[in-house]
C-alpha cells in the first residue's frame, strides 16, 4: 500500500484540499520550524467533528489508509475511532500517518488550536505546533526517544527566539 | 602563511553535543525545502538498506 519514501508535503496537501482541520504535531512540526531531527511519519491532530472527520474519512479512502503492522491487512480507522481520543497509527499511499485524537495533557484540537501558528508551505497554510510547546510537552515525556531530541530542540527554539529579536 | 580569512573556521558543538551550524543552515531553508529534507534523507537510508539488503 504504502509508497517506498514518504511524500510529507504531498499527504498535507490532500488533507487540505479535502478541508481536513487538522494541527501538525510531532517532529514534522519541529522540522517546519528549522529544527535538524529526523522522521518518519506525519503526526496530526484533527478536529473531531462528525463534519470533519466524515472528511477524514473520504481522504483516508483516498489514500488506502490502513493500520500499521495490523495482522489484518487493509483494516483501517472507522468513524467511532476518529470521533474518541485515540491514536490511529496508518501506512497510506504516500506515508505513515498517524491520527491522534489527543496528545500530552490530554491535549485537543480545540486546544492546540489556539495556540498554534500558521505556516505556509508552498501555496497553502497549515496549522503547527509551536517550537516552544512542543519542547515543553517533550521535556516531560518519559520516553528515551523524545528525550534525545530535546538538545537539538532547546537549541533550534533559542536560535529561533534570537532571529526574531 | 595562510590567509587569515581565508582560513577555515572552526567552531566548537555546545555543551549538550549540538551543532548549531547545522541548525543555522536548516534554518536558512524553506519550511517546503525542510520536508525534502528529511524525504530526502529517508529515501538515502532506504537505498542504503536495500543495497545491503541485495547483496
Amino acid at each position: 500500500v504504502q509508497t517506498e519514501t514518504p511524500d510529507f508535503l504531498a499527504l498535507l496537501e490532500v488533507l487540505v484540499t479535502h478541508d481536513v482541520e487538522f494541527v501538525i504535531v510531532g517532529a514534522i512540526s519541529a522540522v517546519l520550524q528549522g529544527a535538524p531531527v529526523m522522521t518518519f511519519d506525519l503526526d496530526i491532530v484533527h478536529r473531531r467533528t462528525e463534519q470533519n472527520v466524515a472528511r477524514l474519512l473520504d481522504v483516508l479512502a483516498n489514500l488506502d489508509a490502513a493500520y500499521r503492522g495490523h495482522p489484518n491487512k487493509g483494516l483501517s480507522p472507522g468513524r467511532e475511532h476518529l470521533l474518541g481520543p485515540g491514536h490511529q497509527l496508518l501506512t497510506t499511499r504516500l506515508g505513515p500517518l498517524d491520527l491522534l485524537g489527543a496528545i500530552e495533557d490530554g491535549l485537543t484540537y480545540s486546544e492546540l488550536v489556539e495556540s498554534a501558528i500558521t505556516m505556509k508551505v508552498d501555496e497553502f497554510e497549515f496549522l503547527v505546533l509551536p517550537l516552544k510547546l512542543y519542547v515543553d510537552l517533550k521535556a516531560r515525556s518519559p520516553l528515551e526517544k523524545d528525550r534525545a531530541r530535546l538538545p537539538v530542540l532547546r537549541e533550534t527554539l533559542k536560535m529561533n527566539l534570537n532571529s526574531e529579536d | 602563511m595562510a590567509d587569515k580569512e581565508a582560513a577555515p573556521i572552526e567552531r566548537s558543538p555546545t555543551d549538550s553535543g549540538v551543532d548549531p551550524s547545522l541548525i543555522q543552515w536548516f534554518m536558512t531553508l524553506t519550511p517546503s525545502e525542510r520536508l525534502r529534507v528529511v524525504q530526502n534523507y529517508i529515501r538515502s537510508v532506504q537505498k542504503i538498506r536495500r543495497a545491503n539488503r541485495d547483496t
